[in-house]
């Protein structure tokens, strides 16, 4: 952990965000510190993406005005106001010192440039590289997150790539520039669990080299454990508990905030079960929290019937060389 | 992508076989041409037609001539014009290249100028750039062609006196019969281009392009362009086909030395040879260009290309 007593390299004052006359952030306070990493969560539609969008001056080009408030950003040029410098002026910082990773990895992707295109293009805008060099170091960038064969990579297009390969090249892409501010918009919500895994330790590694801040959104309160040092709790386009990570978990004080952790599957708690059980789940209700459904087990399937599905050495190849799967597996369903 | 582009070739093959073979036989149904030939010219026995139909090769049976015709093709030999003997062929090369480049011309005007409009309208969806032009393409598929060409012809040529009414020679010539065609192709490309575009800066994409800090005119005109090119293309190439038979009405109006006034001609004096060989010339065209669109396509997505 960095020292304390530093500066935020990105402070959020007061900030509002309207679609027209709806206010979908309120007078949302935070900020971020150079190495460290703020987790804001919240449930889908507080806000988390509006904001985000907001600090890269992106929401405007779907429709949003700012009616209050401050985005400071230390830079080069000293402190400056994001919410009051041009687009033009953006078009400097945007990719460059700060950098955002999206939530859907599937789409974030032009489906008609090449991954090392796309990657490229931030490098020869913002570091002024030629082609050639910008391709050089588009590859290291896809080693840097630890895709494999990254000179074939470079050549390949969006649709040959699987989710979690997608993503580590947004945060390729991201990273192009050494962001000293990075967003990460629930990276990796959309990935399977190892894949998650793997991304969350590729990111953290990366933000201890370059020193980067991270804000980073999700409603997983497991991955905020793991990545985060501080908490912003967001509920309804309002911020509505913050603190050290620590803090926040052994003492939340919003009923949010305590539905939130409910939701974290206890570690063992399946342990010694043969089937798939249900746990109740926290809901918000009004202002409080409620249960809903109840605890039990699952024991649908039947193995006495024949299988309904079943395959069997089932090889499918691609073109692109190395994609090879042999799969053997058979379903037992009712 | 090989193979299916060796399928729309034999598609193409098939189709000009079926439109050639259409247009022989309906061709024949409009009547004798040896009549057509004699009329006004006297008395006229049976015996006098037969040697005319026979000079001509028309009483052959029908399969036999269309025989002939496809033999022509190979070696763009389509016969001789029953109106005074010139080769088709000769015909054909005069008018071709006045016709596509007028058709050229006209395609070229109007996407040049709906690209950018359609964007433009676009990204200001809603607002007056937006509803400005939205005006505009509707006054301009408002007006039909041939009144348009008219309406110009009187002001430019007979009041100004600026363009020449008629004929094909140099640049000035090119601009009345081209804007008539081009405005009304204008228009609908416009809200073609219009909506796709919309419908692509919704793409997630399209954000991730502008978190780079790449310019608007990079986002919109690389990216954002790139990926509507598919419908787009395939619209143009469609509609260069609807041109080729909208050409004839303006070269009739303009009289235009293309292939439009060829088959207009062609037409009242029963000749043929020469509308057969128009016909298939045009269709010819228009299935070669949908065969470019087809290896357009592959091209421009890589997704088409891979499969
Ligand atoms: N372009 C827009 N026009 C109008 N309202 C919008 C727009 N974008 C977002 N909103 C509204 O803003 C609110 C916050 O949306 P946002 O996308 O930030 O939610 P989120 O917290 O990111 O949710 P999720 O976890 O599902 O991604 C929602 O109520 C949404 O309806
Ligand atoms: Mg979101």
């Amino acid at each position: 952990m960095t020292d304390i007593s530093s500066s935020p390299i990105l402070t959020v004052e007061n900030l509002s965000v309207e679609f027209g006359h709806s206010r979908v952030i309120d007078n949302l306070n935070f900020s971020v510190i150079a190495g460290r990493t703020l987790a804001i969560v919240g449930e889908s539609g507080s806000g988390k993406s509006v904001t985000s969008q907001s600090i890269m001056r992106l929401a405007e080009s779907t429709g949003a005005s700012y009616p209050s408030g401050r985005i400071l950003f230390s830079g080069e040029q000293g402190e400056i106001d994001l919410l009051s410098q041009s687009q033009e002026a953006m078009r400097s910082i945007r990719g460059k010192d700060i950098a955002m990773i999206f939530q859907e990895p599937m789409t974030s992707l032009n489906p008609v440039f090449t991954i090392g295109d796309q990657i490229s293009e931030s490098l020869s805008l913002h570091k002024k590289l030629t082609k050639s060099a910008a391709l050089d170091e588009s590859m290291k960038l896809l080693k840097m997150v630890r895709l494999p064969d990254a000179e074939d990579m470079l050549n390949r297009y969006p649709h040959q790539l699987s989710g979690g390969m997608r993503q580590r090249v947004m945060i390729a892409m991201a990273l192009a520039c050494r962001p000293k501010v990075l967003i990460a918009d629930e990276p990796t919500t959309a990935l399977d669990v190892t894949i998650q895994a793997q991304i969350l330790t590729i990111l953290n590694d990366l933000q201890k080299e370059l020193n980067m801040a991270v804000i980073f959104i999700t409603h997983d309160m497991g991955v905020v454990a793991e990545i985060a040092d501080d908490v912003v709790v967001m509920w309804k386009g309002k911020k509505v508990e913050q603190g050290p990570v620590k803090e926040l978990f052994a003492n939340p004080q919003h009923p949010y905030t305590k539905a939130l952790l409910a939701a974290v599957p206890k570690l063992g708690s399946m342990a010694g079960e043969p089937f798939p059980k249900r746990f109740p789940i926290t809901v918000m209700d009004g202002e409080g929290t409620r249960l809903v459904g109840e605890e039990k087990t699952q024991a649908t399937a039947c193995y006495d019937k024949s299988p309904l599905l079943s395959v069997r050495d089932l090889v499918t190849r691609f073109d692109s060389k190395k994609a090879f799967l042999d799969v053997s597996l058979i379903e037992y369903m009712r | 992508m090989a193979n299916f582009l060796m399928k729309r070739f034999l598609q193409a093959i098939f189709v000009l076989l079926a439109v050639t073979l259409i247009v022989a036989f309906a061709i024949r149904l409009t009547g004798d041409p040896a009549l057509m030939l004699t009329q006004g010219a006297g008395s006229v026995t049976e015996a006098d037609l037969m040697m005319i139909r026979e000079a001509l090769g028309i009483n052959k049976p029908f399969f036999i001539q269309y025989y002939e015709f496809l033999k022509g093709l190979f070696v763009f030999d389509f016969g001789r014009s029953f109106m005074g003997g010139t080769p088709v062929a000769d015909l054909i090369s005069k008018s071709l290249p006045a016709t596509l480049m007028l058709a050229a011309s006209v395609m070229f005007v109007s996407i040049v100028i709906s690209i950018p409009l359609g964007i433009k309208a676009a990204v200001s969806k809603g607002k007056w750039a937006d509803q400005t032009i939205r005006i505009l393409s509707l006054i301009g598929l408002s007006f039909p062609n041939f009144w348009l060409a008219l309406m110009l012809v009187l002001v430019f040529s007979i009041w100004l006196q600026w363009l020449p009414p008629s004929g094909m020679d140099g640049f000035a010539s090119f601009l009345m019969p081209a804007f008539t065609m081009a405005i009304i192709l204008t228009a609908t490309n416009v809200r073609l281009v219009r909506s796709s575009m919309l419908e692509t800066l919704q793409a997630q994409y399209i954000m991730v392009a502008r978190a780079k800090g790449l310019s608007e005119n990079t986002v919109l005109y690389k990216h954002a362009l790139r990926n509507c090119a598919i419908p787009l293309i395939t619209y143009f190439g469609l509609q260069f086909g609807g041109l080729l038979g909208g050409i004839v009405v303006i070269e009739r109006v303009f009289n235009w030395p293309g292939l439009g006034t060829l088959a207009f001609d062609a037409v009242s004096g029963r000749d043929y040879p020469v509308l057969q060989a128009v016909i298939t010339i045009l269709s010819m065209l228009i299935v070669g260009v949908n065969l470019l669109v087809d290896i357009a396509y592959g091209l421009i997505d890589p997704r088409i290309r891979t499969e």
